[in-house]
């Protein structure tokens, strides 16, 4: 059994093989895709793997691999909004297999789907159509659909979060969508307003995932707190104790241990580094109603921190979290995050990560 | 017919290739010729139609990143350079006192015939 674990950065796309997931080889010092960012991947189960490619010269556009990321094939009818169009494509932010169709999610926000595997995509009208849209705003990092949740239980049902607009949900396969915001923290309070925003006030949601147990409990990590759902993103209610900050951006929870979660908070929006210096993967086992730091393994002081789509979790048993951080440092655990090992080398700013067992 | 050549980051689209046939009768249809929906084509320009930020286009000499519809004669040979980012048009001021224009600097050193 192989494993690999591809490394999307800010220059490129790294590669590492494992044979046991304990000891990782970089399969070759020069990045794949040299010169561009990677800010998403996604290894579709049982299919390909996708890359989400961009650069400040040329068109953002999708390449696929069909041998685990050895080699690369642009996708000719990568996502795109039409000639003559006052919208302009900046990244391509996510991809995610939802049924038989594949979505996309890119800044300037919209979803995209394809119906042959990915060659084409058209882009989705009914989330284009939501009367917010001439209101949505950027956050720091753009305006971008950054994270895809089709419903494990009911085809019909997707999520979708863009920045800084929050959770999107669609009850009929995306013909039409409705805001899901309701008991997100007021970011922008005033005195007199309230702490918690009504569903179709905007937030800025950063990443969130469906428990595989319960299809309509979701746990999000917005710019303003982490919140848990119980009622399919209805409404959202605050699970922080004993986190350092409200504030971070990856959420990924252990497929099996539906209340064993993960994420990487960060001092807060200014700065954007871990507290104080100090790197922390905190864990919940309760489904955020405590929160411990695991970080044995870790470096200190470390003044990065873990941009959204930099943490995964693999399928393996037992499941391997992997942490990439903005200043190219790499960790991984294989006992729930009791302990971190780092991998060989140091990397541009890592936006991605995606884990293949073959 | 005229021809267009790409920068090297632009091969891996094309096979390798680095000069490219193209057929039309301005700069703007040579480009169109690359195909409508094609991902070289959308290399070159944005949803808008105009050529991106940081890249040059030059017909001989001449920079004509703001004149797409210019004429194309079938000898012509279209350039995509990208460009060099920094570095400014403005004059410098030397330890002697002396200036210096850098914006003789940002032109490609060899000689582009039409």
């Amino acid at each position: 059994m192989t494993s690999r674990l591809l490394v999307g950065t800010e220059k490129g796309l790294f590669a590492f093989e494992s044979a046991d997931r304990a000891d990782w080889r970089l399969v070759s010092p020069d990045p794949e895709h040299k010169g561009w960012q990677a800010y998403s991947l996604y290894a579709q189960p049982g299919g390909d793997v996708f890359v989400g490619l961009s650069n400040n010269f040329y068109a953002p556009h999708l390449q696929r691999s069909s041998d685990g990321g050895r080699s690369w094939r642009a996708i000719e009818h990568s996502p795109r909004f039409p000639e003559g169009s006052d919208r302009e494509l900046k990244q391509v932010w996510s991809v995610r297999a939802a049924g038989d169709r594949l979505l996309s999610g890119v800044a300037h926000a919209a979803l995209f789907e394809s119906a042959d595997g990915g060659e084409s995509w058209e882009w989705n009208q009914g989330l284009e159509g939501h009367h917010t849209r001439p209101d949505w705003q950027p956050g720091l990092g753009g305006l971008c659909l950054h994270t895809i949740v089709p419903d494990w239980n009911n085809p019909d049902r997707l999520f979708v979060g863009i920045s800084a607009v929050g959770v999107f949900r669609s009850d009929d396969g995306g013909r039409s969508w409705n805001l899901k915001n309701k008991g997100i923290r007021n970011l922008f309070r005033q005195e007199g307003q309230p702490e918690f925003i009504g569903a179709e006030d905007t937030c800025c949601v950063h990443k969130f995932v469906q428990d595989p147990a319960d299809p309509d409990t979701l746990y999000q990590q917005n710019h303003s707190g982490v919140f848990r759902s119980t009622d399919a993103g209805d409404s959202w209610h605050p699970i922080e104790d004993g986190l350092p900050s409200k504030f971070g951006f990856p959420i990924v929870m252990l497929p099996g241990k539906p209340k064993t979660l993960f994420t990487v908070p960060q001092e807060e929006s200014f700065s954007r580094t871990f507290p104080e210096g100090r790197f922390g993967v905190y864990r919940t086992r309760d489904g955020g109603l405590s929160w411990e730091r695991t970080h044995s393994g870790l470096d200190e002081p470390n003044w990065g921190g873990v941009l959204r789509n930099s943490m995964v979790v693999d399928a393996g048993d037992p499941p391997a979290i992997y942490v990439g951080t903005s200043i190219g440092d790499i960790y991984t655990s294989l006992d729930e995050g009791d302990s971190w090992r780092r991998l060989p080398g140091r990397f541009p700013r890592i936006e991605s990560l995606a884990a293949v067992i073959e | 017919m005229p021809w267009l050549r790409i920068p090297s980051q632009l091969g891996r689209f094309t096979d390798g290739a680095r000069r490219l046939q193209v057929r039309g009768a301005t700069v703007r249809d040579a480009i169109d010729s690359l195909g409508p929906e094609s991902l070289l084509r959308a290399h070159l320009l944005t949803e808008s139609g105009v050529l991106r930020q940081h890249l040059h286009l030059f017909l001989g000499e001449e920079d004509i990143r703001d004149r797409l519809d210019l004429a194309l004669g079938p000898e012509d040979e279209l350039y995509v350079l990208n460009a060099m980012s920094g570095g400014s048009t403005l004059a410098v001021s030397t330890r002697a006192g002396q200036t210096t224009d850098l914006s003789a600097l940002q032109r490609p050193r060899r000689s582009l015939r039409r």
